[in-house]
């Protein structure tokens, strides 16, 4: 047997991966790794919300989109807790940034996980036309499973300054995994998730924007 | 395997991956920050490694007779650990969700562009993939130069 012999056997399975559906497997795994961030999300709510009163999946079954839209109650996940505090969390949506803060206006970022306390999803729903403003969000997540490049890290810090005012939080320092949410206003927690380790900001920018990166595998 | 075989099978390798879009597997290829961050000097700890970039080194540093065997190990164990973490993320998905509810998880369907559904749970736990890390761990247990290229003979497809 010859290295050619391995190269025929390595395509007809990396083909078969692949499969016959429009989207090749590793677009189908950063779609996927979406639902894992967001479970965990959910988890950690609980860690720092407390008790779940009421667990909610969405009603409808496609709760992830290939192409972000529109808050969608029904394909987001709703956790009740016993502190009275609510939230609905849901995969590829679509926000309008500070510009917005006084009703729909400018252009929309996409996000790939977001968080949003239940009591302002009826702005969003009447005054919004579904799109989430800063001032509907209580976190947001960007998931990156495979390749890395320094335009993410541009694409973060631009979503920050889409959505936020580098100024002290209004809120009480709340702590969403291990960075607190100390500079910014709206006190919306952002966050890089992949599945291994890569160099982030330094340590000082990313403090200065709140952002963190996260490891979820 | 020999030099020259470890070489050629890198190349093939890193050929197939960037033919089919496995691209991504050349993040799981870079350094770790949290492994050198304490023996690294400044420019080490600060410079970007682009993923689209990592194949193109691999095959920088292979040429290398010195470094082909390590450079190879390096991809077979990203496409090792990419292959895993992607085939677990559906059981994983349900871990979580079962820390939360009793209730079980739905399986994670996605809408495409065109209003059709794709059932990720389902394309994600692909029997080729155990097929594939089959093939990468055979070649990871005969990296080593000693063996010679007597394995490629043994090896049953």
């Amino acid at each position: 047997m010859s290295v050619a012999t391995l190269r025929t056997k390595f395509d007809s399975l990396l083909r078969a991966i692949n499969g016959t559906t429009s989207t090749n497997f590793s677009a189908r795994v950063e779609n996927a790794y979406e639902a894992l961030v967001m479970a965990s999300v959910m988890t950690e709510y609980c860690a720092v919300y407390g008790a779940i009163r009421n667990f909610h999946f969405p009603s409808h079954p496609r709760f992830l989109n290939q192409s972000p839209g529109k808050f969608r109650v029904s394909r987001a996940f709703k956790i009740e807790f016993t502190s009275s505090e609510a939230f609905y969390f849901a995969a590829d949506v679509e926000l309008f940034g500070l510009n917005a803060m006084t009703g729909p206006a400018g252009i929309k970022f996409e996000a790939d996980v977001v968080v949003i306390p239940v009591n302002t999803v009826y702005d969003i729903i009447n005054n919004f036309d579904d799109y989430p403003a800063p001032q509907h969000l209580d976190s947001i997540y960007e998931c990156k499973f495979g390749s890395y490049n320094k335009g993410q890290l541009r694409e973060l810090l631009g979503l920050k300054r889409h959505t936020c005012y580098l100024r002290p939080s209004s809120t009480a320092l709340r702590t969403l995994f291990i960075q607190p949410i100390v500079n910014s206003h709206p006190p919306i927690a952002l966050k890089m998730v992949r599945p291994v380790v890569h160099l982030f900001f330094d340590r000082v920018t990313a403090d200065f924007y709140d952002l963190e990166q996260i490891i979820i595998n | 395997m020999t030099q020259p075989t470890a070489l050629e099978i890198l190349k093939m390798m890193i050929e197939e991956f960037q033919q089919h879009s496995f691209s991504d597997i050349g993040a799981f290829t870079l350094p770790r920050l949290e492994k050198q961050y304490e023996f690294d000097d400044y420019e080490l700890k600060h410079i970007y490694m682009d993923s689209s970039l990592a194949f193109n080194e691999l095959l920088i540093q292979a040429q290398d007779p010195q470094l082909t065997h390590l450079t190879l190990r390096r991809l077979l164990d990203a496409s090792h650990e990419y292959f895993t973490l992607a085939r677990r993320i559906p059981k994983r998905f349900e871990q979580e969700l079962s820390r939360l509810t009793s209730e079980a998880a739905p399986e994670i369907v996605m809408e495409t562009m065109d209003e059709k559904e794709i059932n990720l749970s389902e394309t994600l736990d692909n029997g080729k993939i155990d097929e594939i890390l089959r093939l990468i761990l055979y070649l990871e247990e005969n990296l080593s130069e000693e063996t010679g290229d007597e394995f490629l003979n043994q090896l049953k497809l």
